[in-house]
This record gives C-alpha cells, structure tokens and sequence, in this order.
C-alpha cells in the first residue's frame, strides 16, 4: 500500500509539475516528520540529492540548522537582539527551540556523522550552532550528485522569527537540515542565522510526508497529494517541485479553519488593470492570459469574518504580479492567517506559502479602513516572484527581495487603492509613510550590505524595504512608468529559477531601458545617496523701455512703448544639494498661467536659467510629479511670488492650525 | 427632598448678564493660542509661504510638515501644553469667581475685576476640584481599558462575530459614559463647593457625580444642548474652509472663526452657569425652567 502510495505521489510530483521556463534540480529532499504536539518536537529522517552544478568539486557539504538560533541567550541571533532589542523579536521564556541531526550517511551506508562539525562564517561565535559541515569520503565533482540520509530532532521555539507554536499553534518554518549554496570557486555560501536577514538556498523537488494529530487541519508548501489515517494520526502528503524551501502549518480544526477556493483570471482580473498592462507592454491581451491556480487558506476560526478579504487580496495579488511581472508558475498557493497569540508568525514567505496577518478588531471600523491586511497579503504574495522565483542572497543582498517587493507591493496597493477594488480602505497615504520614515534617518545608510553589517536593526529594516521600495519608485519616476515595469518583467521571466544579484538587476535594467543607471546603482543603491533638490533664488529686474530715440528704416525716431515695451530680466537659481546627480524636470509658471516644463541635468550643483520675458514668474517647482521619492526635503522645492497673489491671512497649508488649536483648547475644559 | 435641576434658561440669561465673562473667556482662550502660532510661523511661514497656493498631495504636506516643524517640536509641543495649562488655570480661576460672586453677592454688581478677585481668592479650592475630576476621569478610563483589555483574548476566542462587534462598542460607549457624567459631576461639584458648609472638594465632587446619577437625562442634555453648538461654533469655520477651498485663509473665514470663538465663550460659560440651580442656594426664576 505504501509502495502504491509513493508511486502514486511521483506520478502526481510529474503531473503538477509547474511550466517552468527553466529546471534546476539542485537540492531535493525526501522527508518523513511528525509532530508531538504536546512537546512541540519534530522527529523526522530526511534524504537529500545535492547536484553539484558548479565547475568545482567539493569534499564537504554546508548544512544550515536554522532552529538552533533560538537555542539559548548567546546564539548569534540572540546576541544581534540583546545589543539591538526589537521588542518581541526575542525567543520568548521557557521557548527555547533546537534541532540536531542524531544519524547521517551517504546512501551507500557510510556514515559522515563522525565529520560533522559547526561553523561560525560570520561572526566566529562559538555558541552559534546554525550551520553545520560534514566532510565527504570522496569528492563530488561538476555535474555529479551525492545522495544522503539523515535523522534529526528538533524542537520549535514559541513562536518567534516567524517559525514555532503557540498554543496548539504550529508554524513549522526553517526546520529541517537545509543544504546551503555551493558557489565553486567561493565555497559554500551558507550564513548563519541572525537577526534581521533571512535564507539563501537551491532549487529541488519536495516529497513531505507529515505526521499529525488526527483532524488537524494543515497547509504546506506544494500540493497535498494524500491524506491517510494512521493509528490516531494522519500522516499527509506534499510535493512540491522547482522551489527552494518548504515550510507548514498545523492547528486543531476547532482553532483553525481551511477554506479551499481558487483564481479565476475571468473573474478576478481586473478589466481595468489588463488594460492598463496591454496598454504598457503594448501586447495582446492574450499574451497577458494568467492561468487559473487552487488557493488554500487556513484562518482562525474567530478570524473567519476577515477571510473574504483575505482571500480577495490574494487574488488581486495574483492578478496584479500576473499582468506586470509574469504568471504565478504554481498551480497551488497556500495563505495561512496565524492566530493572534502567534502574530510573531505574521507575515513571511515560503515558496508557495506564505503567512499574513491580521486582528480580528480588523473587521471593524476605524481598524477596518487600513490596509492592513491587503499589505502583508500583497507583500507576502509577491515575494513568491522576488525569493520565491527570484532567489536572491536575502543574506548579502536583501534589498532583492525585499526592497523589489516592497516596491511592487506598494504599486499593486496603489492600485487597489486608486480603483477602490477593496472600497474599506479609507487610508490613502502608500508611499509617503515610506518617506516620512526615511526623513527620520539623520545619516545615510547603505542599501546593499548584508543586513548584519548596518549599524542597527531598524536601518537594516528600512533600507531593505522602504529604502529601496522609494529607490525604485524613484526610478520609475525617472525612467517612466512603463519602462520600469517592462525592465523589471524581463529581469523576473531572465532570472526565474535561478539566484540574481544586484548586478543581473542593473544589467538587465540598462539593457532594457537604454539607459546608463549608474546614478542609480552606485549613486543610490551602494553609497546610500539621497536627493535634495533647491530652488536657490528667483530674481526679477525690471530692464527699462529705452529713453530717447530708436534708430529704424536709416533714421532716428522717438522711442516708444512698441518699439521696446520693457522686459523683466529673470534669474532662476537652482540648486542640488546632494552628491546623487541626475535629471530632474522643473516646472515655471509664468504670470499669464502659462505652465512650462524643462528637464535640468543635474549635472553640476547649481545652475543659473536668465530669461528675459514680458510676464514674471510666479512659481517654481522642482520636481513637481514628485519623480524622485526618495527626496524627503521637499520644502525647498518650491518658490513662488507670495505676495503677489496670495491674501495676507491665508496661511497656506496649515490654514487649520487655529482650528485645530481652538479645538484642543477645548479639552481643558471638562478637566476644570 | 428632590434634587434642585440645572437650567438651561437661567444659564443662557445669566451668561448674557456675565457677558465680560463671556468676553474675558474668548480673549484669554485666544491669547493662550498666541505662543504655538510663532513658534509655527517663525520655524515654518517663509517656507509655507512658497508652497503653492492650489494645494499639494496629502502625503508630500505631511511630509513637508514633518521637515519643518520636527526641529521644532519640543518648543511647539511646549507651547501647545502651555496654552493648555494657562487654560486651565483660567477656567479654574472664572469658575470660582462666579461661584463665589452668584452664591454670595445676590448678583449684584457683575464687574469681572470682582468676579476674579473673589477667583483668585478661591482658586486652590476649584482647582483641586478640577484636578479631582482629571483624576476621577483618568481612573475611569484605566479602569475600563483594564477590564476590557482583560478579557479580550477571551471574548476574542469564544464570541461570535456580533457579539465581539458589541462587545467592542460597548467599550466605546461605556468611556463615553464615563466621559460625560464625570463632566458632569465636576460641573455640578463646583457649584456645590459654593456651599458655605461644605468642607471637601472630593465629597463636593462625588455629591455631583451621585445627582448627575439620580438625573441623568436633564444633565445630559443641559450638557448637550450647550456643547453641541459650542463645539460647532468651534469646527465650523474649519470645516468651511475644509468643504470650500477658496474660504481658506480669507478674511471673511478670520472674521467668522472669531465669531465662532465668541459663540464658544458663550456656551461654555452658559453650560457652567446652568448648573448653578443645582446648590439651590441660588435665586432661581422659575419661569426659567426648561
């Protein structure tokens, strides 16, 4: 019967086999695992095929053992919390998870457990046990393949760094021994876990066999492709293929609920937003076509009032990267919402599987009006293009992920927004809360170095998503919409499958929009440069009609209001007051109401324009689309003749300061 | 023995007797403003004075507020509270006087030089009053907040989606509650602490909160009937200028937020005097009732 089983599952591993552009089966595992759900420990023994598709043979193979970094107070991803507290990012009293493998051997029986040792690549830490090395009997070399077996015990932390239980709770993430990278000449990449940055890793195949309590309900990377009763148990069945992680959840069915439902692209599309990508892409809305795809979604049973939403945001989410960056190349996606308790789960990617988040105080007004839970949705969602297809270093270069996510993400929630395909959301600002975060940042941070090498935690944060997000909306400000988009779909349908760095960003971007970028590669992505532009000054001189005679036709005649009427002479001063140099567009209005547009190279740090002109200019904006969102000093950006046109008791934008001030001034009053 | 009501009519004659009151409230409530308006102007009005006159995104005002006015905040947020204190003390200080003047000149005489020497004299004993209140109020609300905050996860778990629904505006409704009558007990305890016999502000408080309790409908809505228009007279000229653009900043939009000031001075100084009945030391005209 188990035979007939696992024939069953290969057959089924062919059939689901997502059309991928491109196959690199690199590290695939065969996993067997059950969870005790009262100790919260995983039992599991795991076979592993490592293709070596490098030009260089290797003697030892790099494991991650991520669940050892909430082992104690001094792993490193302790230690990188104590000297930088993030609230509740710390392994949680009395929740202390690990994992140790107890057998390994190679598939002809000898046994490498004697060779395995741990290593520190980072920051030398001996209590850090998050990477382990076995030393092989003979080489592998190019094109060939080692298989192994090993047998391991973990236990989960409560829930912390998006992995654990809470309650009867389980999100099941980064659990099992996990191959790092093999980049030839460099060696392993394999990092050890800390604080901030996430995972690196190959593609594979994925056959999961998990053991649960009976009636449990459970999500899991790839398809379910059986589920039988064994004993009291259930033992599950998922395959995946063509991802480079696999992950779970598991829950009693009384505290979770699983709605099964799917993408229809004929009902879920937006007609607006095909248009729109037509439009861009300047192709056929046939060539456009999204397939339909299974989605599974596990949800609190007391969050069940949210999942309409949750559900509707996946599938704009689907919809949205579809149209811009590709289709969705699985045939199944997987939401799980955690509990409330377990909010530390909130909120991660797993190839084709990830978490969300939400409160049931969601449902209600004002919480309901935010948008909450179409952000993380979205987010989530799109990681599985940038990590999920697109696997990145998230180690050295986690802007990749998720700096392009968060940057597609929040196109997409403009999206929503704008066309009021999720009517509840009452709360407009997308960007700007990204800016005004960066307008706190007094010094500049760099946005590609590995998360563990910036100052503090919050600047690894920021420069990863917000940072970069605006970096990006940047250049599209810069380059236009549409180019953006059909560079970063090449760069997506490029590098599916495969491990981009920033480098194949910059070439590809270059490449397909004609433009050398290197203000915006080097500029803004490694030196950390942001812009401020300046209007510096505007001066008006009044040049004079001529007095006396005007010679004209071979004689002398009187001069007069035709012959020269006067001019004002015009000096405009503009000023960039950064080192990031780049075109930026100026807009004049003139005294007629005629609006002029020009474009300053930047080049230089100032320029002077003198115009000589009939009107005078009453307003001067540089950068008046707002192009450059990573510029945060816009006040600067503006002149105008004030008091020419502007009534003295009008007090621009904050004409409701005394409004506001009579109000408050209110509050005192029940106090007396 | 029945429980003297306030009076919305005798508050409203009285406060148009009291109108130096009703005028000293507006200017002093509009002068405490004054310090939070310079440091704004100074940090921010030649940059203000750039931005376009037809309006920016949302996003890139709050923006270009943040980058002017975060330097300046600490000085700003000080002279918000300030404004906030100096209001206070003021209100304490008319609050006694009229007490004192209304209970013990048959009012007689409503000079504001009198109304506030007899203020001045009394001042620390509404003033403990007015802080017995900001406490009563801040316990109530933690109180609240503790129950609530308690239970949650447990009515999170079991309640249906209606019933957590209610459940969360019951909340609402109950710090509203408690709102309104601690109010209303700390308007009504002033009065009573014009009581010659009384000694302590907290039982003068608590004799305020226990009639605001045995009627509550004639307190809330003498209270309603004056916040309402007072709190409109406030926003209106805001939500003017919100709705219709062109009537930001102009001087027929100045003129009427004044006048809305004015009205709010009114009010606020009506809603005290019409609780002025409930000592029933106070010469009542019965045709005033509501």
């Amino acid at each position: 019967m188990k035979t007939l089983g696992v024939l069953v599952s290969l057959i089924l591993v062919v059939l689901v086999m997502p059309a991928a552009a491109q196959t690199l089966d690199v590290a695939s595992y065969d996993i067997e695992v059950a969870l005790d759900p009262k100790t919260h420990e995983l039992t599991g023994t795991q076979s592993v095929r490592w293709r070596n598709t490098t030009g260089v043979a290797t003697s030892e193979i790099w494991f991650h053992l991520y669940l050892n970094a909430f082992a104690s107070s001094e792993s490193t991803y302790s230690r990188e919390l104590e000297r930088d507290p993030m609230g509740s990012w710390g392994v949680k009293e009395g929740g202390w998870g690990w994992t140790r493998i107890s057998r390994l051997s190679l598939a002809d029986g000898a046994d490498l457990l004697p060779s395995l040792s741990f290593e520190r690549p980072d920051d030398g830490n001996q209590n850090d046990f998050t990477v382990a090395r076995v030393e092989l009997p003979r080489e592998v070399l190019p094109g060939e393949a080692v298989e192994f077996e090993l047998d391991f015990e973990a236990r989960l932390p409560r829930v912390v760094a998006r992995t654990g239980y809470e309650g009867e709770f389980h999100m099941v993430a980064q659990w099992f021994p996990k191959v790092g990278v093999f980049e030839g000449e460099n060696g392993w990449n394999c990092h050890q876990f800390h604080a901030v940055s996430e995972f690196f890793a190959d593609f594979g195949s994925y056959r999961v066999r998990m053991t649960i309590p009976r009636g449990w309900v459970v999500g899991a990377t790839g398809e379910q492709i059986s589920r039988e009763p064994v004993g009291t148990d259930d033992v599950v069945e998922f395959v995946a293929r063509d991802v480079h992680d696999f992950a779970w959840a598991a829950a009693p069915a009384s505290l979770m609920t699983v709605i099964e439902t799917d993408f229809e692209p004929g009902r879920d599309v937006p007609q607006l937003w095909l248009e729109r990508a037509v439009e861009s892409f300047e192709v056929g809305a046939g060539e456009l076509e999204l397939p339909p795809m299974n989605i599974r979604l596990l949800v609190p049973t007391t969050q069940r009032a949210l999942a309409p939403r949750m559900i509707r945001a996946a599938r704009l989410a689907v919809a949205w990267f579809g149209l811009h960056l590709g289709p969705y190349p699985y045939p199944q996606l997987t939401v799980v919402s955690p509990p409330a308790e377990a909010s530390a789960a909130d909120g991660m990617e797993y190839p084709t599987l990830f978490t969300t988040g939400a409160s049931r105080l969601d449902a209600y007004p004002p919480w309901s009006w935010m948008y909450g839970i179409e952000s993380v949705t979205v987010h989530e969602f799109g990681h599985q293009y940038f990590q999920g297809l697109l696997a990145s270093n998230e180690f050295e270069g986690a802007w990749l992920d998720e700096g392009l996510t968060t940057w597609a993400h929040m196109r997409c929630l403009d999206d929503i927004i704008a066309d009021k395909l999720v009517p509840e959301i009452r709360f407009p600002l997308t960007w700007e809360i990204g800016q005004i975060w960066l307008s706190f940042v007094e010094m500049p941070v760099r946005v590609d170095l590995p998360v563990w090498e910036q100052r503090l935690i919050v600047d690894a944060v920021m420069t990863s998503y917000g940072k970069t997000a605006l970096s990006l909306r940047t250049l599209e400000g810069v380059l236009g919409e549409s180019r953006l988009l059909r560079a970063m779909r090449a760069y997506v349908d490029e590098y599916s499958y495969q491990h981009p760095t920033g480098e194949n960003l910059r070439s590809v971007l270059e490449r397909e929009t004609d433009e050398e970028l290197g203000w915006f590669f080097d500029g803004v992505i490694r030196d950390g440069l942001t812009p401020d532009w300046a209007v510096l000054a505007v001066r008006h001189h009044w040049v004079r009609p001529v007095e006396g005679m005007v010679w004209r036709d071979g004689r002398w005649y009187e001069a007069d209001d035709e012959d020269d009427p006067g001019l004002w002479r015009i000096e405009i001063e503009l000023g960039r007051l950064t080192d990031l140099v780049g075109p930026v567009e100026v807009e004049l209005r003139w005294e007629t109401g005629r609006i002029e547009r020009r474009t300053w190279d930047g080049r230089d740090s100032w320029v002077r324009w003198t115009e000589e002109s009939p009107e005078l200019v009453i307003q001067v904006v540089v950068d008046p689309d707002g192009a450059w969102a990573l510029e945060t000093r816009r006040a600067n950006n503006y002149w105008r003749m004030e008091h020419w046109s502007r009534d003295p008791a009008d007090s621009g934008p904050l004409w409701w300061f005394d409004g506001a001030l009579r109000l408050l001034n209110l509050i005192t009053v029940p106090g007396s | 023995m029945t429980t003297p009501q306030p009076s919305w009519t005798f508050g409203f004659h009285m406060a148009m007797e009291l109108w130096r009151v009703v005028a000293a409230v507006f200017v002093v409530s509009t002068i405490v403003m004054l310090p939070a308006q310079v440091v704004l102007w100074s940090a921010a009005g030649e940059a203000l004075g750039h931005l376009p006159g037809d309006g920016l995104p949302n996003g890139e005002i709050l923006l270009i507020l943040i980058e002017l006015l975060v330097p300046v905040w600490p000085a700003l947020a000080t002279a918000v509270v300030s404004g906030w204190f100096a209001l206070w003390l003021w209100t304490v200080l008319w609050h006694a006087g009229v007490v004192r003047w209304l209970v013990f000149s048959g009012r007689r005489g409503a000079r504001l030089s009198e109304i506030l020497s007899r203020g001045v004299l009394h001042w620390w004993r509404w003033a403990r009053l007015g802080l017995t209140s900001v406490v009563a109020f801040g316990l109530g609300l933690t109180a609240i907040a503790v129950v609530y905050g308690a239970l949650q996860d447990r009515v999170a778990e079991s309640a249906t989606d209606l019933m957590f629904g209610l459940w969360l505006v019951s909340a609402i409704v109950l710090a509203a509650v408690v709102g309104v009558f601690f109010w209303l007990a700390g308007l009504r305890g002033a009065w009573l602490l014009g009581e010659s016999a009384r000694r302590s502000v907290v039982l003068a408080w608590l004799t305020g909160l226990g009639q605001t309790i045995r009627q509550p409908l004639r307190s809330v809505l003498t209270l309603v009937l004056w916040v309402l228009p007072g709190f409109a007279a406030t926003v209106g000229p805001t939500i003017l200028g919100w709705q219709f653009e062109m009537l930001r900043g102009t001087i027929p939009t100045t003129i009427l937020a004044a006048v809305g000031g004015l009205i709010t001075a009114f009010c606020l100084v009506g809603l005290f005097l019409s609780f002025a009945p409930v000592t029933g030391m106070v010469d009542e005209d019965p045709s005033d009732e509501l």
